[in-house]
């Protein structure tokens, strides 16, 4: 043990090496979303025929914000990307690089300065006072825009000039204008539900619009009563009127594809959604579809012009390096990415705007028009992402994806909204001075669980003794004779798989562990938060009570489905029913598809206009209609037409049946492996008695195979304590407050918050009461065995 | 056994029961499976209707191939799954033995280690493991995905297969070491195929879980210029391409395709596992 942890201490302690080479070799690992990665990658490509001394290495994946986190804490720095990361930190702690020396030279093609080529205002999302080097003045420009988005409402053309409606400016006509579509009987508008957030764009434009910028700041700077300010009320009530009344049946239940399809097949006028929706729909746009774009409306007291649009670009940062030649290459790659041809090439590829000037209305196809149009009149442009200044606001993220569920589900006021949220962003602001404040809101809970906790694991140590003791009075179990060979045996047979698995998991989950009790942000300075973490988890986060009772639910209601399932089927297939055989390799298909697979035939199969599962229950009240039958039975099974079935407030309903699919084939075949080693005589014997079937199944089969019954419910405990990736894919990776489980909330603690300590000390909890659990169930279990 | 085979009401009634659930665990994969074949519109419009056998929309099967680059990472999907899934089988197989067999003061407290093995944070521990890697030069190599794969699947191994040899009757041993075996003797000759079942039950999961691991693979082998990238890879970008562009036409031809490797090794593996009983019946 100790040895292997010697090598593994040393191994860190050696670091990486990096190679010379005359070739520099960039690393940009990018974001791929809507957009795709080729048009990255050809660029890259076109940029390494053009420099034959740099090589880039450009990779793109929709889960490299993962990645490159894990890199930045491992201290493995790429030399530029896009991923989200805590860039205000890396800023302040000067690992990236200010950009305005360069802007201010030449752009790519030699013909002027690079600066000139952006979008007005573009480079100022991320522009700062110049720090310690003398930059002349000018401010520090850390990131570099590029696709860029705006956050517009799309329209059905024809549908409107059919019925004389016209494009509302401002949301008192925009309100008319729903209600008329309702007399007439057209729904108004689709948004996503399982990615609620779309939501946002509508909040921060009615608000930006009633507080204008510094008010926008303020409420991003966590100012004191900018939440509960009544323009941020007012304009939260805009949301509300619109989630709670103007929506597309189902819409609980729509990712954001699902939500622009239900448009697309006119089930409704109106969607919301941004530039990036004509790249994402193409293909599925009918030929004859006339898509309008228009801004958000305004208020008409609003204090902004109705021209500012909302947009949404995504920045590049780069990483300073020591090796200047390296980081010069690195921004010449983006000047070549900035350069005219790419940049017009990008906006005919991907028919979206770009933050650069290069690109214009003759690049974009005739769908995109009317976008083109409002940005050619905007006055200007507010950025949708929210300023991370700091990690508290990354904190507040989640206090705003719990409230706005609420708020658009109608189950709080727009008042109640703001006051949530600025409930958040006060106890933020006192943990921004004061980093240990928790604030007891579960004290109860917290020591009945610590009680709990520290009870079974007395109990576990108590019994082991008295099995002991009693091994040794009785005789026990005959340990085998450990003579000096047999010992050199059982060391050399343990000790591989021992040395392996404690050098690849049993090590790194332990050093991961010693972050619990520390400040961490991933990559500057550790501070010690002695229990803190723990404290604050226990006694003031609701997320953690509530991840924990769904975590519950999933140890508890998917097994007890499960097991008695998969049993059932053991037995009969054991018994050699007719197609036992079929039975066997059937069940276990959904297992050989793996999480991502099942989520995503999942989210298709409930998606409530065009998956199966909603045709499947109407179809069959249809039948029972024509035939004859009950008439409730019909109309309920009827009613099932545009279920939300992934509606946050009974999604986990919804995942049970999931998990039976998924779940009982593996049970299935350990139960079946544990049913072949029952003697058949046994039956034989029984059968003589004159022993049912099922008799023989509950006295004999039961009873023998019950080592393996009790691993797989510790497998189905620790799965439902563990249970992450159904969860987090079926919520688009946001889940609100309601719908967690410890595993995503580790995992959203780790990487969308950024708070390293607090997402180990939930990963040493969920260790804990995993260990506890598990140990309780082997050990409860042993001690009948030695009963009976 | 099958002779016992009584029609009765009861059994009559439980097999419509299982009848529906088989058609039901399986109609969500003969979906993807038929839909595969439709094109999109067909797919919305009709979500349960079978595809028009005269116009046949097999482009999805092109786009996936393209998309997923099935074919530069299928080779490396094979080799570290048969690797990973053979090192488990023989490590695991000799300490579950040595565990289950031999009591010491250590034995216990080194089974639980195995068990907390299951519990480990993947997302969290990822760092230190992701330091590690690059220490050992393990990073972008198939050998490093192995050798996690390896220690992340021997906790399993080893609960499944201690409680194999738990079950083993201690005469056969005695019996090996008196007719002059060793103690490895004993394990590789007499108490090793005697675990045939349950080896094969450690084969068939380890192979699915590996072959449609995703998490690991992406940290350890996602570099762009790692010619040791794996399927689920290529198929997580399709997933997430589809999923942008609606494109389920393509989603479903990449899940054809990835699946059906798996269910061909897994068809022959059960034969293994039918003869599997034979042997757990002569041991009986």
């Amino acid at each position: 043990m100790r040895s292997i942890l010697g090598i593994f201490l040393g191994l860190v302690l050696f670091g990486a090496v990096s190679r010379a080479d005359d070739r520099v070799t960039l690393d940009i690992p990018v974001l791929v979303a809507g957009y795709g990665a080729e048009f990255f990658e050809e660029t890259a490509k076109e940029f390494s025929l053009l420099r034959p001394d740099v090589q880039v290495h450009l990779y793109g994946d929709p889960r490299i914000n993962d990645k490159v986190r894990t890199r930045v804490m491992a201290g493995d720095w790429p030399d530029a990307t896009d991923a989200v990361l805590l860039y205000p930190r890396l800023i302040e702690a000067g690992r990236i690089l200010d950009l305005a020396p360069y802007l201010d030279g030449p752009n790519w093609e030699g013909d002027g300065r690079w600066r000139d080529t952006f979008r007005p205002g573009v480079l100022d999302r991320w522009a700062q006072p110049a720090t310690n080097e003398a930059s002349g003045g000018n401010s520090a420009v850390y990131g570099l825009p590029f696709a860029h988005a705006i956050w517009t409402i799309f329209y059905d053309k024809t549908l409107f000039r059919r019925h004389g409606w016209i494009p509302p400016r401002t949301w008192d006509e925009f309100f008319t204008l729903c209600e008329a579509m309702e007399r007439a009987g057209v729904v108004p508008l689709s948004l996503p539900g399982v990615t609620m957030r779309y939501g946002d764009a509508i909040l921060r434009a009615a608000h930006y619009n009633l507080v204008g910028a510094e008010g926008y700041a303020a409420y991003q700077n966590l100012s004191p009563g900018a939440r509960t300010d009544p323009r941020f009320v007012r304009a939260a009530e805009v949301l509300r009127r619109i989630a709670t009344r103007h929506l597309v049946r189902g819409w609980q239940g729509m990712t954001h594809t699902a939500a622009q399809q239900a448009f697309l097949d006119g089930r409704c006028a109106m969607t919301l959604s941004a530039s990036w929706f004509a790249n994402e729909m193409r293909g599925r746009l009918p030929a004859d579809f006339e898509l309008g774009a228009m801004n958000l409306p305004v208020f008409s007291d609003g204090i902004t012009s109705a021209d500012t649009v909302q947009s949404q670009s995504g920045y590049y940062f780069v990483f300073r390096n020591e090796d200047t030649k390296r980081q010069q290459a690195t921004v010449d790659f983006f000047r070549f990415l900035t350069s005219r041809e790419r940049v017009k090439r990008f906006a005919r590829m991907a028919d979206a705007p770009v933050a650069l000037r290069a690109a214009g209305a003759g690049d974009y196809s005739s769908r995109m028009m009317d976008t083109a149009a409002l940005l050619e009149r905007s006055s200007g442009a507010f950025d949708a992402a929210p300023a991370r200044t700091s990690a508290a606001q990354a904190t507040l993220a989640q206090a705003l994806t719990n409230a706005r569920y609420e708020l658009m589900t109608g189950r709080i006021t727009a008042e109640e909204f703001g006051a949530r949220l600025e409930a958040a962003a006060t106890t933020e602001r006192i943990r921004l001075a004061q980093p240990g404040y928790v604030e007891n809101r579960h004290t109860g809970k917290a020591i009945f669980l610590i009680s709990l906790v520290a009870g079974l694991s007395v109990w576990l140590i108590w019994s082991r003794r008295k099995d002991s003791v009693k091994g040794k009075e009785t005789g026990g179990r005959e340990p085998e004779h450990l003579g000096e060979s047999t010992h050199r045996f059982a060391l050399g047979f343990v000790g591989p798989a021992l040395g392996l698995y404690a050098a690849f998991v049993l090590l790194p989950g332990l050093a991961a562990f010693g972050w619990a009790l520390t400040r961490w942000d991933g990559f500057g300075e550790k501070t010690w938060a002695g229990l803190g973490n723990f404290r604050w988890l226990l006694w003031e986060s609701d997320v953690f009570w509530t991840a924990l009772a769904n975590n519950l639910f999933l140890m508890l209601v998917p097994p007890l489905v499960v097991v008695p399932v998969a049993l059932g089927m053991a037995a009969f297939i054991q018994r050699g029913g007719r197609g036992a055989n079929v039975f066997r390799v059937v069940l276990l298909f959904p297992n050989l598809l793996g999480g991502i697979a099942a989520a995503l035939i999942w989210l298709a199969a409930y998606e409530p206009a065009s998956g199966f599962v909603n045709a499947a229950l109407t179809g069959l009240g249809d039948c029972m209609v024509r035939l004859g039958g009950p008439e409730q039975i019909a109309g309920w099974l009827k009613s099932f037409s545009g279920h939300a079935w992934l509606a946050q407030d009974h999604l986990y309903w919804s995942i049970v049946p999931i998990y039976l699919w998924m779940a009982c084939g593996f049970n299935l075949v350990l139960y079946l492996a544990a049913m072949q080693g029952v003697p058949t005589e046994l039956y034989e014997a029984a059968e003589l008695d004159g022993a049912s079937t099922t008799r023989q199944f509950f006295t004999i089969t039961l009873p023998l195979i019950r080592e393996v019954l009790v691993i797989s419910a510790v497998f189905l405990v620790v799965g439902g304590l563990n249970a992450f990736e159904l969860v987090w894919l079926l919520t688009a990776q946001d889940p609100a407050a309601g719908v967690h489980t410890l595993g995503t909330f580790m995992v959203g603690t780790l990487f969308t918050e950024f708070q390293v300590g607090r997402a180990a000390a939930i990963a040493v909890l969920l260790f804990g009461l995993v260990l506890t659990a598990s140990l309780t169930v082997l050990r409860a279990t042993r001690r009948e065995a030695v009963e009976t | 056994m099958k002779t016992r085979g009584r029609i009765t009401v009861s059994s009559g009634l439980l097999g419509v029961a299982l009848g529906g659930y088989l058609a039901w665990v399986l109609f969500p994969m003969v979906w993807v499976a038929y839909s595969s074949f439709k094109d999109d519109v067909a797919i919305r419009a009709e979500p349960l209707s079978p595809p028009d056998w005269a116009k046949i929309d097999g482009t999805g099967y092109v786009r996936a191939w393209h998309e997923a680059r099935f074919g530069d990472y299928v080779l490396n999907s094979v080799l570290v799954t048969a690797v990973s899934v053979a090192l488990i089988l023989v490590l695991g197989a000799m300490a579950a033995y040595v565990l289950s067999r031999f009591h010491h003061r250590l034995s216990r407290l080194v089974y639980t280690l195995f068990l907390a093995g299951l519990t480990m944070p993947a997302q969290l521990a990822m760092v230190p493991l992701f330091f590690e890697l690059r220490a050992l030069g393990l990073l972008d190599t198939r050998a490093g995905l192995i050798l996690v794969y390896t220690a992340n699947g021997l906790p399993f191994a080893v609960f499944i297969l201690a409680g194999f040899f738990r079950s083993l009757p201690r005469s056969l041993y005695e019996a090996a070491i008196i007719d002059g075996c060793s103690e490895a003797g004993a394990f590789w000759r007499v108490m090793l195929p005697l675990a045939r079942p349950g080896l094969i039950t450690v084969a068939i999961f380890q192979f699915i879980g590996i072959w449609k691991e995703y998490f690991y693979a992406f940290m350890i082998v996602g570099g762009a210029d790692g010619g040791a990238r794996t399927l689920p890879l290529g198929l997580a970008n399709l997933a997430i391409t589809a999923q942008y562009r609606g494109d389920y036409g393509m989603l479903f031809a990449g899940l054809v395709m990835v699946t059906l490797p798996i269910l061909v090794v897994y068809l022959l593996l059960q034969r293994q596992l039918v003869s599997g009983i034979t042997a757990g019946a002569v041991k009986g």
